[in-house]
């Protein structure tokens, strides 16, 4: 055996050595103490690199975490070439999930020559959930060199060198396996050959060489497992080959296989040309399609999409009715995306109108009671509320046991912005059937958006497990990843910080002294103000630890999937993977908690301090003791309720909020969060003006509204009011330099030409006005809010009640729920 | 659509409450409870896979009955139906569960008991005849009620 290459300086004697090999035994086997204990005798007799590390390890792992990292720093200064030093030290990070800091060393390691090749492993693993293809590639490729006899190591390679957009090397390497087995599979590596084999033909694909795609796929056909994928691939490659007639083949092939696949259809008359065809001849089509698949709901649905006058008439009538006489409750949601053509909606109405009239009731009750359902949710859609509601009440009195029709009414009330009542009638639609897991979501997020969260947590926890002690299903919920429990819970925290914020000013303003009473209330009010605040904050931050949790997940993947050889699946979990942060959801709570921190921020600005300390001190009294007893008790209930994770020192959320004050920064800590959303979407970009308006970035500010205008086609509302800022900053804001102000002004009239010009001010807002606020949608009236409360200086007289009365007819058009939001819309 | 019958459990509740709400009657927690706890004594009434209507019923004993395990028959508590779904044979397969009960316990005599003004010709059809108010019924109502009786 050769000797083993060590770089790093060898321990003193054999005696020290032994010890500390010892360690690492102990340390394996996790007996940490007894590890640590050796240890601390031989960093007494010689203090050596590796036992520091060792022991920053032992310590993290005895949950020291402050001390640990200063112990795994000593290791590295004292020998930073040390593969011991390195491997622990990587190990280290990759716990604490700096993963950077973990490849760094794991490659360290590898470096200086460690004999040790499963670090190889840990090391592209680390990778891969950095998105470091290029040291991939490498450490893959190592990985190989060591054990080529696995088909994993080639699998990964290949995954490596395609993530690294190196189509060709990838295909090598598959290819290279396969030429070297030539046909030599058991029975049970049949599934793996036939996933890497159609992993093989989609990075050809990729390619874009569809005729080499195409003629590969011809090999693999008999013997690929996934016979969709298989007839799927030939058809895109043949149409894109232009091949038409071809690959309408196969697609019919795949009708056969599932006539429901609405995609195959479409895909059909590309591949036949029918689209631009007159629509009879398409007509006929489905009517031939119809007598091969006369179960297909496809075939039935597709020509509503493009019939007109009568013809459409007609088979939007044997369509809806068809499914109202068999009782399909998704009918409305079946037919809802035609609406989006207007000319449609009447139609509808006209149908189902005649039919629950005359016919509905004939055919049998519970069609007609299903029809007025129809009817009552048309109505909601069209926002005729009252006519709607008129359709559900009847349909209830008809048939007070079908629980789908609490859940329409539920909704409707919603849009009549009457909460609580909707959360009511939810709730007496879950009482029908309480083992309804849907129908009881609905009840708990109704119960939340009317701000009643201890009614939703109560319904709720019917349905997590609540451990021996728990109250309520809270801490469940987390480890469930309950997402849009946790957010809405966030939501309506929220609202009733805003809620209680309103109540405490009122209080103030008719509060007459400052008499005992009245200050042991007032701090009641401020702690439950700061609770709020803090909860709500405490539940977005859990969606994010989820986010994190949801990425961290892949982790095992990186190993998992070579190994059972599943490729593709990998490769596309990990394109989700990519889009992860821009999930609509993880959004949403950035949002959230965006507007805490900004509160913060204005809080610190205007000089209120966390929980209003500039209250009075309370004298010391028997009825004040008495009273702050009280209060003690009160937010001991509030953890025992409210606590989402068994150990939590910080379980409502105070002490992060308090931080926030005291380090006099409420946006800073934002960032991060900002920088992994996706910067694709409209909220990002508003978010992140706010953001670097209040850093005073002012040109990163103006690229957010530059990027807004890119997405939107200059058209979003919002930006007048952001360009009315940027505008200004640039004129009135001392502190930034002449150069600044001058690039800034530059850049807005490169992209808004009337910024450059030499328009007054008044006249410039006018025709922002006119560019951005012409529609009537709740975002423009959003938008004029933040005009009128925020950039009144700039707006003459005239342009203001132009605003204002564009502002009253927007919120007159709109209905009640929509109305609330556009009043609880908050300028920053 | 087909019409069936369905246990009652405690998730379910719910609905009875809804149709004993919708009835001219009231009925005390503890006769909730004990619905269901009646096994074939009671039925919900399915029309396509919406309960529409149900059936209730307990055993009769005489007031000076010694022994408890020999009722004189069977009396129909409660026996509703959603006016919307009458006439479409619900009632008539709740009926004959509980019918079919009655023979199984071999028993020969059921009363049906509430205010069924819609349920009559149901009941005449199916063999029922007035009995007038017995008093071995009456235990437990505010009212006396007038019942139906029905011998096998």
């Amino acid at each position: 055996m050769p000797p083993k290459k060590r770089l790093g300086k060898v321990l003193e004697t054999n005696k020290e050595d032994a010890q500390f090999r010892e360690a690492l035994k102990l340390y394996e086997s996790k007996q940490y103490r007894k590890a640590l204990k050796i240890l601390d005798v031989l960093l007494k007799k010689s203090p050596s690199a590796e036992a520091f590390s060792l022991k920053g390890l032992l310590l993290y792992n005895l949950n020291e975490l402050t001390e640990a990292e200063s112990y795994i720093l000593k290791g590295i200064a004292k020998d930073d070439n040390n593969v011991i030093v390195n491997h622990i030290s990587g190990i280290y990070y990759r716990a604490v999930n700096n993963l950077k800091e973990a490849a760094k060393w794991f490659s360290g390691a590898v470096e200086h020559g460690s004999s040790n090749k499963n670090i190889l492993r840990d090391l592209s693993s680390v990778q891969s959930q950095i998105r470091d293809y290029k040291g991939l590639v490498k450490s893959r490729l190592a990985y190989l060199e060591d054990q080529p006899a696995y088909r994993a190591n080639w699998t990964a390679l290949a995954t490596a060198y395609h993530l690294n957009k190196d189509h060709a090397a990838a295909e090598r390497v598959l290819t290279k396996f396969e030429n070297m087995v030539k046909g030599n599979y058991s029975e049970a590596d049949l599934y793996e050959q036939s996933e890497c084999t159609l992993y093989l033909n989609r990075i050809i694909g990729e390619t874009g060489d569809h005729q080499r795609a195409l003629d590969d796929l011809e090999r693999i056909k008999d013997w690929a497992r996934d016979g969709v994928a298989v007839l799927e691939s030939k058809a895109f490659y043949l149409t894109s080959l232009g091949r038409n007639k071809e690959a309408s083949v196969v697609y019919r092939e795949l009708l056969q296989r599932n006539p429901d696949n609405q995609d195959y259809y479409l895909k059909l008359e590309e591949t036949l040309g029918t689209t631009t065809k007159p629509v009879a001849v398409r007509k006929a089509l489905y009517e031939k399609l119809g007598r091969f698949y006369p179960k297909s709901e496809p075939v039935k649905f597709i020509p509503l999409t493009f019939l007109t006058g009568d013809d459409f008439k007609q088979a939007a009538e044997s369509y809806i009715l068809s499914q109202l006489k068999r009782g399909v409750p998704s009918a409305f949601v079946n037919v809802k995306p035609l609406y989006r053509k207007k000319a449609n909606v009447p139609v509808f109405l006209e149908i189902v109108t005649k039919f629950f009239e005359n016919e509905a009731a004939k055919v049998s009750p519970l069609t007609w009671c299903w029809t007025a359902y129809y009817l009552a949710l048309h109505h909601l859609h069209v926002k005729n509320l009252s006519k709607a509601l008129e359709y559900i009440n009847l349909a209830i009195d008809h048939t007070p046991t079908l629980v789908e029709l609490y859940v329409a009414k539920a909704r409707i009330l919603k849009h009549f912005n009457k909460l609580q009542e909707a959360a009511e009638v939810m709730d007496s639609g879950r009482s029908l059937d309480l083992q309804d897991r849907f129908i009881n979501s609905k009840a708990t997020k109704y119960y939340l958006r009317a701000n009643l969260i201890d009614s939703a947590v109560k319904t709720i926890s019917l349905f997590t497990k609540n451990d021996e002690g728990a109250v309520n299903g809270i801490k469940d919920l987390h480890v469930m990843q309950s997402i849009w429990f946790i957010t809405e819970n966030g939501e309506a925290y929220y609202r009733l910080f805003l809620a209680k914020l309103a109540e405490l000013e009122e209080f103030n303003r008719s509060a007459d002294a400052d008499d005992e009473e009245t200050i042991i209330t007032r701090n009641v009010l401020e702690d439950e103000i700061s609770e709020f605040k803090a909860l709500s904050a405490k539940r977005f931050i859990a969606i994010t630890k989820i986010y994190d949790e949801f990425f961290s997940d892949q982790m095992d993947f990186h190993s998992y999937c070579m190994r059972r050889g599943t490729p593709r699946a990998y490769i596309d979990t990990i394109k989700w993977e990519d889009r992860l942060y821009g999930s609509p959801m993880y959004v949403r709570a950035i949002m959230g908690l965006a507007k805490i921190h900004l509160d913060v921020d204005r809080d610190i600005k205007e000089g209120r301090p966390f929980g209003f300390e500039t209250a009075p001190m309370l004298p010391s009294s028997k009825r004040t003791k008495k009273a702050k007893s009280q209060n003690a008790k009160r937010r001991e209930e509030v953890i025992t309720k409210t606590a989402p994770y068994s150990e939590d020192n910080d379980a409502i959320g105070l002490n992060y909020i308090e931080s926030l004050y005291k380090d006099k920064n409420g946006v800073d800590l934002l960032v991060p969060y900002y920088d992994k959303i996706d910067k694709e979407l409209i909220c990002t970009n508003l978010l992140g003006f706010k953001i670097f308006q209040i850093q005073k970035k002012y040109l990163v500010s103006n690229g957010c509204v530059s990027k807004l205008s890119e997405l939107t086609n200059d058209k979003h509302p919002h930006i007048a009011p952001l360009l009315l800022e940027l505008k200004l900053v640039a004129t009135n804001d001392e502190s930034i330099v002449a150069p600044l102000k001058k690039l800034l002004l530059l850049g807005l009239g490169k992209r808004f030409p009337a910024f450059a010009g030499e328009d007054e001010s008044s006249k410039l807002v006018s025709k922002v006005v006119d560019h951005y606020l012409s529609r009537s949608t709740p975002e423009t009236a959003c938008a004029i809010t933040e005009i009128l409360q925020k950039l009144l200086e700039f707006v003459a007289e005239q342009t203001k009640s132009d605003l204002e009365n564009k502002l009253e007819a927007i919120e007159s058009a709109v209905d009640p729920y929509a109305l609330s939001k556009i009043q609880a819309f908050r300028v920053y | 659509m087909s019409v069936s019958l369905d246990d009652i459990t405690p998730n379910n509740v719910g609905m009875l409450k809804k149709l004993v709400e919708l009835s001219t009657l009231d009925f005390s927690s503890d006769w909730f409870t004990e619905a269901q706890s009646s096994e074939d004594l009671f039925k919900f009434g399915y029309f396509g896979e919406i309960p529409v209507g149900c059936v209730k019923a307990k055993p009769l004993m005489a007031a000076n009955a010694s022994d408890k395990s020999a009722p004189m028959g069977l009396v129909i508590e409660f026996l509703e139906v959603l006016p919307a779904y009458r006439g479409l044979s619900i009632e008539d397969k709740l009926l004959e569960h509980i019918e079919t009960v009655l023979r199984e316990r071999h028993l020969h005599t059921l009363w049906v008991l509430s205010p069924l003004e819609w349920a009559s010709a149901t009941l005449e059809k199916r063999g029922y005849f007035s009995a007038g108010d017995i008093a071995e019924l009456q235990t437990g109502y505010e009212k006396r009620l007038p019942a139906w009786e029905k011998k096998l």
